[in-house]
């Protein structure tokens, strides 16, 4: 004669599906969790649902990708890197552009301060050469003409 | 070809070699993706997507973890993301439509929502198990789905988790309460609805 189920049984059973699922449970809870299913119509319908369900894992095992992903994938691969290799050649040409950028300006700094230098040189040096012209001038007494008026000019 | 040289090749961008890791890892990446994301299409995509980080980051690779399990990391990570981004795109969608639903409101007022009761269905008894699976929390999925669907060993998962064997075996058990517990609860709603 069958046994009634109860309520203590069912939560039994409903925390034990995984276990018997896998076939964990030992030789005595088999028995009690079988004994249950024999009396309780509930327990076997949410048991064997509940096979239903764990068996979309077995189902989700067998998908197959498709066939001609491997050459999809490399396609996709080698454009990336390809792109990947053009933003780096891109990258370098962004830094040499850079470098000769600042090699020009450094170039036109240095041939720019060489510039003026060379006419402050000029410069002294005239100033220097025309102090020593003043100098013979004073030593000499020799008048300066450039300061004095010309003594026909009222004539013309 | 050794895993060295494979690394080696990878690191220099090698042909060969790129093709050689493909087709190699291919089936099991596509796989482990589309367990986690559930559309074989989105798990082929993401497949390229792996490539293309595991040779653009070859370089980070540390031996300290197989390169196996490396890639499987890379793709459980990818995949993750790709859920993620799709769950912030849900609710984007869920907030267009919920104004939408208020702007239609007064039109259809009155009008009874229709529930479809595809239950009856197996195909839907596994989907119970798939939306299940997705609502756990991500350490346990990601344990329960590579000890399930992958049939990988707790060394395994702990590697790729990077998390001690026990707290592997820890998440895999409260996975399996969880999972147990919420279909239970579907399934005795199901039955007292059925009769």
């Amino acid at each position: 004669m069958q046994k009634p189920a109860n309520n203590r049984d069912c939560s039994y059973i409903r925390n034990h599906l995984f276990s018997y699922q896998e076939n964990k449970l030992s030789d005595g809870e088999l028995k009690t969790f079988k004994d249950h299913l024999h009396g309780c119509p509930d327990c076997s319908r949410i048991l064997s649902n509940f096979q239903v369900a764990i068996s979309g894992i077995e189902g989700k095992k067998s998908v197959q990708p498709d066939p001609f992903i491997q050459t999809r994938i490399l396609q996709r691969v080698e454009s990336n890197l390809e792109r990947m290799r053009s933003k780096s050649h891109i990258q370098l040409l962004r830094i040499l552009g850079t470098i000769s950028v600042s090699f020009l300006i450094l170039g036109a700094s240095i041939i720019g301060f060489s510039v003026i230098k060379q006419r402050d040189t000029t410069f002294t040096e005239s100033i220097n050469h025309e102090r020593n012209i003043q100098a013979i001038k004073s030593e000499l007494n020799f008048p300066d003409f450039v300061d004095e008026e010309l003594p026909f000019s009222d004539n013309h | 070809m050794t895993e060295s040289e494979l690394i080696a090749g990878l690191i220099n961008q090698n042909k060969e070699t790129i093709q050689y890791l493909v087709n190699t890892y291919q089936k099991n990446v596509i796989k482990t993706a589309y367990y986690f994301v559930e559309n074989i299409e989105d798990a082929e995509d993401l497949s390229q997507e792996v490539f293309i980080e595991i040779i653009k980051s070859i370089g980070r690779y540390k031996r300290n973890a197989s390169l196996y399990t490396w890639i499987y990391r890379i793709t459980v990570n990818k995949s993750l993301d790709h859920l993620r981004r799709q769950k912030r795109r849900r609710q984007i969608h869920q907030i267009g439509s919920f104004f939408n639903v208020l702007q239609d409101e007064g039109v259809k007022q009155g009008s009874d929502p229709v529930i479809l009761d595809t239950r009856n269905d197996d195909n839907e008894k596994r989907k119970v198990l798939e939306s299940a699976v997705n609502s756990l929390p991500e350490n346990q999925k990601i344990a329960f789905i590579l000890n399930k669907y992958e049939e990988m060993a707790y060394k395994e998962i702990a590697e790729i988790m990077n998390l001690s064997v026990s707290s592997v075996e820890s998440l895999i058990h409260r996975a399996k309460m969880n999972l147990q517990k919420k279909l239970v609860s579907y399934f005795s709603e199901y039955a007292k609805t059925s009769k």
